[in-house]
Formats: structure tokens, sequence, C-alpha cells
């Protein structure tokens, strides 16, 4: 938000969204409660049974009323849809029954017990998806969900009560709930009922929760459930007040960053950090950094759990690869403008708290002086270390032992052959040697082992005296000291410029093929190729198959033609769910997560484009969060890529729509005109005949008649004028080729336009018996134009003349020239263009008849020039042809 | 003496009162049908001794009347056809037409096709002199004579001059012409019969001492020989 406190128009935009989308989406209405017993249940099919009487199509998709009488009263009259069954490892389980609730398209459907796990094979793996999509579909939906469920207020809960409640909701859901509302009731009064029985426990949890309802817990969980509405009317009341622009008490450079590990305290951090940003009501970041560290299986699993938990709790996810973890910090919150950074306590370390830099804590309050930091209390006492040293990374697997293992026995044996030359102290060196070497090939726990390794067999097999440990000479026993001391730092150090190295890898790879993708798509010249190249990029980069679907202007989904493995009606299945969901399905996911695939939507800046559906190898269980940051990156990239190929050529349809629109527009005026003129002298003349003494006087029956005849003739040649127009621009006119002699068009021509000469007369000089091959119609059509206007143009006592020019071997040159005004100075190539008239000639025209000339003279391979003739005044239009030689065939039938 | 019966077909009002006025007024019995369908009806009825047949019907193609036409008939067509439309004539002509007509057209030309359409194939071909206005043709000496005075023609331009005479006054379609003089499969000659025509007409002009107008030029389609019957 900007400094002066306003809106920015994101936030509007966003605001806007939220409550748009809320008109086409189905709305939530929440029953909150503090705990089981407190009668959401009862409430929400009170509420709905509200809805019925109006005329609501209300059905119950699932109601629990744990054989409860009144509630089971209330469901009458509601459409309860049976539970569908599915079977699993040859057990009956029953789970709500999606798709027929989708296929049935009530106007609401009550889901209770908003967190609860679906059982396997079931579409979505928590109740809550289902929801979603329930509402996506533009189904209104009622669900009951209890604090203890809500994801932020997890931990609060166990705290509070100490039972620790698996199941969450994330908060997303419940912050685009339209509705929420707590069923409240007192503390006594619950207590009162559970003595009478009324509230179900399920009988495994009877005695969990005994520990849960304590009237001190039962006061708490009042108090936090009461609090969460209060916090959620508080952020409605924001989105109301932005739409409406009202000003009110914004708060908002505040900007959260938390770090994200491995660790599981990182959870906690994440939460708290939630918490915090959400009633400052500013963003917040979760950042990863990844120092290029290997994980174990286990902590790969913590680290995802915590980044999955981060993004559910609507963080900004940023992943950044360094091996200083505070730098990182440190650039992540100058360049995102971080106002507070939330951390946990350190352990301290004596020697790094006194020697090295510092803990983790000490070096962001040292560097980072704009930025709050703040400790979150620990939930147990942080450890101290004392003298213990920070083992660097030792897991390396035991094929590097032991091959350093013989590599270090042979240079054992190396050295009691170099014994009788060198002398035992000289031995330190090689040995130094060896292990170094180990350093440089391998990582810090060979090099240590090495070292180790090195330090006894010289103690023990070369260094007096021989065979024991001790160390007689105290020089010897300073080398052997200060040798160990330099190995083990040599191992430390390669170790770190290891990690270094492979971060700085992993940087550059990933960069590059950032770079190499974008590069690639820019140059997409369609949609095709832009999902070739994002297929190719993923299978290069993750040896697994990629399939990109595109979808079509009718939003349905096709294969695109280079990928090359069909998509069984299954996988295809998963795709389209995730297309029209948005959201990711298949493997790994919790969404349809049997399928083998994964398919990933392509979201764009206007909505998804597509899908990729994603083969990973057999032996892979999850991708890795290098992994999916790149393959959403490179995903959104050619997202935005193909929006924008889509945009061009929308935009490029609408220029030509635009110019054709202004193509039609003079047309319609200048032919309008064009044909007004003679339909005036048709009208005229053929009235007048109907006279009945004008037709019975022969001169004027005559006159008139031909004047008919004429006007028509004339009208015809500007309908034939606009047809070629239109043929000549569509392209599609094919030159009708055949060989003539250009005399006889000449002669053709001279007939043709006897009338329209009116008794001028047209000189011919040159070679007229030359073969010319070309479209004679068109031709013809080319010349009269010219013809026509030296006659129109050109003095009405002037001369036209027409001159032959034959170069053999070369061209041929048609010259028409008149005697006149000529051609205004400066406009000689600009007569030859659609609609062009010379400034100051007589009105009548539309302007295309040289710009037909040129077309069908082009056509012919030649080129058609005007200029004015430098003997008289007037203009010289020169056609010239490339010159054909005739063939033979037809030079034998001509002797 | 019964006049001869024309059997209009054409769907366009104001072109079916034109030609049944022009046509009527020069002493013919005009007929006249809206659909191809109609068209054909009243052919079995009335037998006309020519249709005229405008080829943008509402019902059936041109092509598919004429064919149907030509399924039990050899009665004379002439069809009305718009410009820039060669290959539908030179399809007419191939599946049975007779002639054809370029719409805007005149009635005198539209008359002049129709007498020539008429004429009961005075086998051109059997009488050993054939005239036309100036020009002569004596089939045994293969000879060509302009107002009597001899013109010499090369044995392609006579053979070219012959196809034209045994259809004459008919439009004779490209390829007819290429069969008759040179066989089916010489397809290049097609390029160049302007100019062989064009060479015919000019040792017409020669002869004449003027313009001749004899040959005309169907772009596209074909070439004519005109008969004196005609403008």
């Amino acid at each position: 938000m900007s400094p002066s406190g306003r809106r920015t128009p994101d936030e509007l935009l966003e605001a806007l969204n939220r409550t748009s989308a809320s008109e086409r989406r189905g709305k939530l209405r929440i029953f909150l409660g503090m705990c089981p017993g407190v009668g959401k249940t009862y409430a929400m099919l009170e509420a709905a049974r509200q809805q019925l009487v109006r005329g609501v199509k209300v059905v119950a998709g699932v109601v629990e009323t744990h054989g409860r009488k009144e509630t089971e009263a209330l469901l009458e009259g509601l459409n309860n849809i049976p539970k569908k069954e599915t079977r699993y490892k040859d057990t009956p389980l029953y789970e709500m029954d999606l798709d027929r609730i989708l296929r049935e398209k009530p106007d609401l459907v009550l889901v209770d017990e908003l967190a609860h796990t679906n059982v396997p094979e079931s579409r979505h793996a928590k109740r809550y998806q289902d929801v979603q999509e329930l509402l996506s579909a533009g189904i209104d939906v009622y669900t009951t969900v209890n604090i203890q469920h809500i994801e932020s207020r997890n931990d609060q809960v166990a705290q509070i009560t100490g039972v620790l409640v698996r199941e969450t909701v994330p908060d997303s859901i419940i912050d685009n709930a339209d509705q929420i509302e707590v069923v409240d009731l007192s503390p006594d009064e619950l207590l009162q009922r559970l003595k009478e029985g009324k509230v179900y426990l399920g009988d495994r949890a009877a005695r969990a929760m005994e520990g849960f309802f304590k009237e001190e817990h039962l006061l708490a969980l009042r108090e936090l459930a009461l609090r969460f509405v209060a916090e959620k009317v508080d952020l409605d009341l924001h989105a109301h007040m932005t739409i409406k622009g009202i000003e009110g008490p914004w708060n908002t450079t505040e900007r959260l960053l938390v770090a994200v590990s491995h660790s599981p305290y990182s959870a906690r951090l994440i939460r708290t950090t939630r918490r915090m940003a959400h009633s400052l009501e500013a963003p917040w970041i979760a950042l990863y950094v990844n120092t290029g560290q290997s994980l174990s299986k286990e902590d790969e699993e913590t680290l995802q759990k915590n980044i999955t938990l981060a993004r559910e709790l609507a963080a900004e996810v940023i992943t950044i690869a360094d091996n200083d973890i505070a730098g990182a910090i440190r650039k992540v919150s100058y360049d995102r403008n971080v106002t507070q950074i939330i951390m946990g306590r350190p352990d301290r370390r004596f020697f790094r708290d006194l020697f090295g830099q510092g803990s983790l804590l000490d070096k962001l309050v040292r560097d980072t002086s704009k930025v709050d930091v703040h400790v979150i209390r620990a939930e147990r006492k942080p450890r101290y270390h004392g003298f213990a040293l920070k083992w660097p990374e030792l897991k390396s697997g035991f094929i590097p032992y032991y091959n350093t293992a013989w590599f270090m026995v042979a240079v054992s044996f190396l050295c009691r052959g170099l014994l009788e030359v060198t002398g035992y102290r000289a031995l330190g060196s090689v040995f130094l040697l060896a292990i170094l070497a180990v350093a440089t090939l391998s990582t810090a726990g060979p090099t240590l082992f090495a070292a180790i390794f090195s330090a006894v067999v010289w103690n023990f097999f070369f260094i007096p005296p021989v065979w024991t440990f001790t160390i007689a000479a105290p020089e010897d026993f300073m080398m052997v000291a200060s040798f160990f001391v330099a190995a083990l730092a040599g191992g430390l150090l390669t170790s770190r410029i290891r990690r270094q190295e492979l971060v700085l890898e992993i940087r550059e790879s990933e960069t590059r093929l950032l770079y190499e993708l974008v590069k690639n798509l820019t140059r997409a010249r369609d949609d095709e190729e832009a999902a070739t190249i994002l297929s190719n990029k993923i299978q290069r980069q993750f040896k697994a198959g990629a399939v990109v679907l595109l979808a079509d202007k009718e939003r349905k989904l096709r294969a695109s033609k280079s990928s090359g493995r069909q998509l069984s009606e299954n996988e295809f299945a998963v795709a389209q769910w995730a297309f029209e969901n948005g959201k990711a399905a298949g493997w790994s996911t919790q969404t349809l997560s049997a399928s083998p695939c994964l398919s990933l939507p392509m979201k764009g800046e206007t909505g998804v484009v597509g899908v990729v559906v994603f083969f990973p190898q057999p032996s892979q269980k999850a991708l890795g969060v290098e992994t999916e940051n790149f393959l959403e990156t490179i995903i959104a990239q050619t997202a935005i890529v193909l929006e924008r190929l889509e945009f061009r050529e929308a935009a490029e349809a609408t220029k030509l729509y635009k110019e054709s629109e202004k193509i039609h527009q003079i047309l319609l005026n200048s032919v309008s005109h064009e044909l007004r003129t003679p339909i005036t002298a048709l009208i005229g003349s053929a009235s007048a005949l109907s006279d009945e003494r004008t037709v019975n006087d022969p001169v004027a029956r005559k006159a008139l008649t031909q004047e008919v005849v004429g006007a028509a003739r004339r009208l015809d040649r500007v309908v034939e004028n606009l047809l070629d127009v239109s043929r000549l621009e569509k392209g599609t006119l094919q030159l009708k080729k055949e060989w003539f002699e250009l005399g006889e068009l000449f002669d053709i021509l001279h007939s043709e336009l006897r009338d329209d000469l009116r008794g001028r007369i047209i000189r011919l000089k040159g070679e007229t018996s030359v073969l010319v091959e070309g479209d004679f119609q068109l031709l013809d059509q080319a010349l009269t134009q010219l013809i026509l206007n030296a006659v129109k143009y050109g003095k009405s006592d002037g001369q036209i003349e027409i001159a032959c020019e034959v170069h053999e071997g070369s061209y041929v040159r048609i010259k028409v020239r008149d005697e006149g005004p000529g051609i205004p100075k400066g406009l000689e190539d600009q007569l030859f263009e659609k609609f062009f008239r010379a400034p100051g000639t007589p009105a009548g025209g539309v302007g295309l008849g040289l710009s037909i000339v040129k077309n069908i003279i082009e056509l012919h391979g030649g080129n058609v020039t005007a200029r004015n003739r430098h003997d008289v005044s007037g203009a010289e239009f020169e056609i010239e042809l490339p010159y054909k030689s005739a063939p033979p065939a037809l030079r034998e039938a001509l002797k | 003496m019964t006049l001869p019966k024309i059997l209009v077909i054409d769907d366009e009002p104001s072109i079916s009162k034109l030609l049944k006025h022009s046509l009527t007024s020069n002493g013919f019995e005009v007929f006249e049908a809206a659909t191809g369908n109609e068209g054909i009806q009243r052919m079995i009825e009335k037998r006309p001794d020519l249709i005229i047949l405008d080829f943008g019907l509402p019902d059936l193609t041109g092509l598919e009347v004429l064919h149907k036409i030509r399924e039990w008939s050899k009665t004379p067509v002439i069809f009305l056809t718009v410009r820039d439309s060669d290959e539908d004539k030179v399809a007419a002509l191939d599946g049975g037409a007779d002639d054809y007509l370029t719409k805007p057209f005149s009635v005198p030309e539209l008359l002049a096709r129709i007498r020539v359409g008429l004429r009961h194939s005075q086998l051109s071909e059997d009488l050993p002199l054939f005239t036309a206005g100036p020009l002569e043709i004596d089939r045994s000496g293969h000879l060509v004579r302009i107002n009597g005075r001899e013109v010499k023609l090369t044995s392609t331009e006579y053979l070219l001059l012959a196809v034209l005479a045994k259809h004459a006054g008919k439009v004779v379609p490209h390829r007819t012409i290429l069969n008759d003089v040179w066989g089916p499969n010489s397809v290049e000659h097609n390029h160049y019969l302007r100019v062989y025509f064009g060479q015919i007409r000019k040792k017409f002009d020669a002869a004449l001492e003027g313009s001749s107008e004899l040959i005309t030029t169907e772009s596209g389609v074909g070439y004519r020989l005109k008969t004196n019957l005609s403008d």
C-alpha cells in the first residue's frame, strides 16, 4: 500500500475480486463452535430449514446426527444424499457422495465437520477440498467446524487443553467464508449437557476429551473462538471499506518475514507469524534459504510440510539459494521492504558466539538496523552446547569412507617405502598431501576420517617409538598436533567450499534454465510452439515425461500436436479437473492422489490457459521444494507467453477489422457516388421515354435509348471494377495465361472503346507484332483504364499515343501518352495507391483504377510507372513486362 | 405455321419479363418456368424447340437441370450466366449445352444465338461448300475465299477454321478445337490458340481491307464463327 495510506489499485482490485468472485462461487456459511457439543449441527439444520421454507433447494450432503432425536427431526424434509460406498481392502467405507451432489446441482448443501479427513480412494484427501469444489461449482454450502481445527489456532488450543488435534482446516478456507457465526454456549451449560449425556464424543475420543472439558479450558476456548470471529469481522470490514473507498486507519507499511527450515519448531514460528501478520493486517513472507546442505529424508519432508503450511496460511513463499542465511534474510528484507523478522531463540554455542559472528540472531540484529526482530518464546529451553562444536555434515554415505580407507592404506604403504629415503618426519607432508587430495575430492566426513587415520598411522607405525601411540620427542608431538589441526582445518574449509559451490551451481543452473526457457518462449510464434518448448524443457530438466494440454476457444482441453504421449482417459480426467478448478491434482497432491501423473494448471493473468501433465520417475515419491518452485516458475512463464500470443492474435484481428471497416466506409462513399451518375441518366432517359410525345418522336427516341444503353453499360463497368478490386485484393486471382500478338490487343481495345473515345484518335507506334504471354482480359482491362484516364484527364482535343518498345531478352514496354496538364509534381508514385485522387481532379471515379492496373501488371511480373512527358505537356504511363521468347512449338505452327 | 416454341427457365421476374416481351415480338411463342423442376415439367408438357436456361436457379444447379434435360432430349439449350465463370461455362458446354450468353446481354445478341440454335444442324459437315457472309470454305479443295478472293491459310489455320465452321454460329470450346485439330493429348496448344486465330483474323482483315469480325474470341471458353444471321 502506498505510504499515504490509500488503497493501491491492486488492493482495490483484490477487494473487488473477493466480492465479485463470491458472486460466481457458492457462498460458504460456517457454524463455528468452541468445542464439540455446543450444538453446531443443530444450528446449521435450523438455518437450512429457514432456507427450505423460502424455496431454496437444500440437500444434506453429510450431516452427523449421532443418533440424537432432536437433530434427526430437523433433517426431515431435506433431501438426504446417501453416502457413497467405497471399498478399501475389502472393508466398505462410506463417504459423502460429491459427484452426485454436483450432478444434482442444488442451491445449498449441508456439509458437517469441515475438518474431516476423507477415506482413501476419495477424490480429495480432505472434506474441505470437497467443499471448495462445491463452491466452485456455484453451490452454497453450510458447514460446521470447531476452533481447534483451525490451522492458525491449532497450537494455541493444544497449549490450552493439552490435547493436540491433528485434523486441521487451513485458514484460507475460513477467511473466504461469506458468513461465519459462533454457536455459543456458556461453559456451565455445556458441562450440564455433558452430564446429561447429550454430547457425543466418539468412543475412542472419550477419555482424551476429558482433558478438554475442564471449565477453565472451556472459558479459554470460548474466548479464542469469539476473538477469531471478531478478527474475521474486522477483516470483512476492511474489505468493505476498501470497496466503498472509505478511508480508514490502514495499517500497512508493515511486512513480516519468517525463515522456514526443516526444524519442526519452524511450524510454530510460521503460525505465530501468521497471527501477527493477521492482526497487523500486513502481508508476510515465508523464506526458505537453501544453503546447499543435503537433508535427510525426514528433514526434507518436514521442510516440505512447513512450506506447505506457510502457503496454506497465505504467506508469500520465497526460496533463495545462499550459503549465508543471515545474508539471504538481509537481502530479501531489503528488497521487499520487510519491517519485522520473526525468529526463534537460538541455541548458544560457545566458540561460535565468541569467535565467530555469533548466532543467526546476533548477525541479524547487527546487520539489519531498519528491521524489528522478534524472538519468539521457545517451547523448551535453549540448549547450551558449551564447548561442543557444530559438526559439519558427516553423513556422506558409506562408499566415500570405504574408498578413502583404501586410499589411505595405499598411501601408508607408500610412506613405508619412502621411510628410508626421507625419514619419518617428512612423511607428514605426504600424509598431508593425501588428506588434501581427499578433501578436494570428497566431503568433510571422509576428510576428517583421513586426517585421523593418517595421524594414527603415522604415530603408530612411523614415529618413534614405533608400534606405540606414544611420541618420544616433543618436537614430534608438536608436529603431529599441528599436522592434525591443519588436516582438520583443511577438511572443514573444503566442506564449506563444496557447499558454496553447490549453492552457486544450483543458482546458476536455475538462472540459466530460466533464461533459456524465456529466450525460447519469446521466439515462439504460436501456442503450439510454446507448448513444445515447455514440454521439452521439462523433459530434459527432470528426465520425466511431460504433456502440455492447451485450452482452445471453447475452453476445452486438447493435447498439443507435438506431445509424444497419449493420455489415458483417467489421466485426462485428472487434467480436466485441474483445469476447471485451477489447482494441482494427481500424484503428490491432496486430490486424486492415486493417479500416476501430476496435473499442474497453467495460470496466466486472465485465468487458466492450459494444463501441464507431469509424469514423474516411478521411484520418486514427491517433488522436492526446488523442483516444485522451478516447475511453478516455468509454467507460469509459459502461461504468460501463451496469453500474450492470444492477445497478439486478438489485437491483429482487431486491427484488420478496423482497417477493413475503414475501407468499407470509403468504398461505400465513393461507390454510391459512382453509381448514382449513370443511374440518374438511366432513370432520366427511361422516364422521358415513357412520355407519349417523346416516345413517338423517332429522333428523341433514338437518342434517349442510346443514352439508356450507354448509362447502363457504364454502370456495368463500375460494378465490374468493384468486383475486380475485391478479387485482386483477395489474392486468389489466377492469371489465365495465353500467348497473343500485342496488335490484337490494341485492335480489341479500339473496337471496345469506340464510344468512349468519342472520335478521339489513338496513334499506335512501334512493333505491335510482338508475341506476349499474359492474361488477355486483365491486360485489356489495364490498358482500358489507362486509355480512359488519358481521355478524361488529357486535353479534349489532344492526341493519345500508344507506343510499343521491345528489347529482346529483357522487356516489352507499352507507353500510353496523352497531351494535357500532366501529373502534379511529386505524386507520381502516390497515384497508384488505392482510393487516391489527385487534388483538383474532376469529380467522379472511385480512385481505384490505377491501383487495379498496378496489381494486374505486378501479377504479370512487371511494373507500371507514371511520369510527365519531356516533349510536350502531358502524362506518360509506362507498363513494363518481362520479355519472353515464344516457345518453339508456337513458332513452328506459325510458319 | 406454328411459331417456334421457346421455354425460358429463369427465377428473376425482370429478366423473364424482358425475354418474354422481346422474344414474343420477334415471332416466338414463349413459355416460362421459375424453378428447375418446374422447367423440366414444362419441357415435358410443351416440347419446346429451344430452351433458355438461367444458371442461378433456386432449387437445382444449372448443370443439374441441363443433365436432366439431356437425359432424354436433344433440344438446343442456351444458358445465361455471369461474367468470370469460365469454368462453369466450359462445364455447361461439356454437359450438353449448345451456347451461352453472359449477363448483362443485349437482345440482338440473344436473338442471333437463338437463330443459330434453332437451325437444325444442317450438317455443315456434309455440304462441300460453306458460306457465312463474305467467307467461303471449299471443303473439297481445302480452299478459303473472302469475297471471292483466295486467302492462303496454313494447314493448321485451315483446320481451326474448319472446326469453327462445323459449329458455325455456336461457341466452340477450347477442348473441342484442340481435340479436332491436334488430338486429345495436346494441352499446350491451348495457350497458343489466340495467336493462331489472330493470324487468321489478320489475313481476313487484309483480304477484306477492313475489319472482318468474323471470328469472335469468347475469352476463357472458346471461339465462335459468326454467321450472317448475326449483327
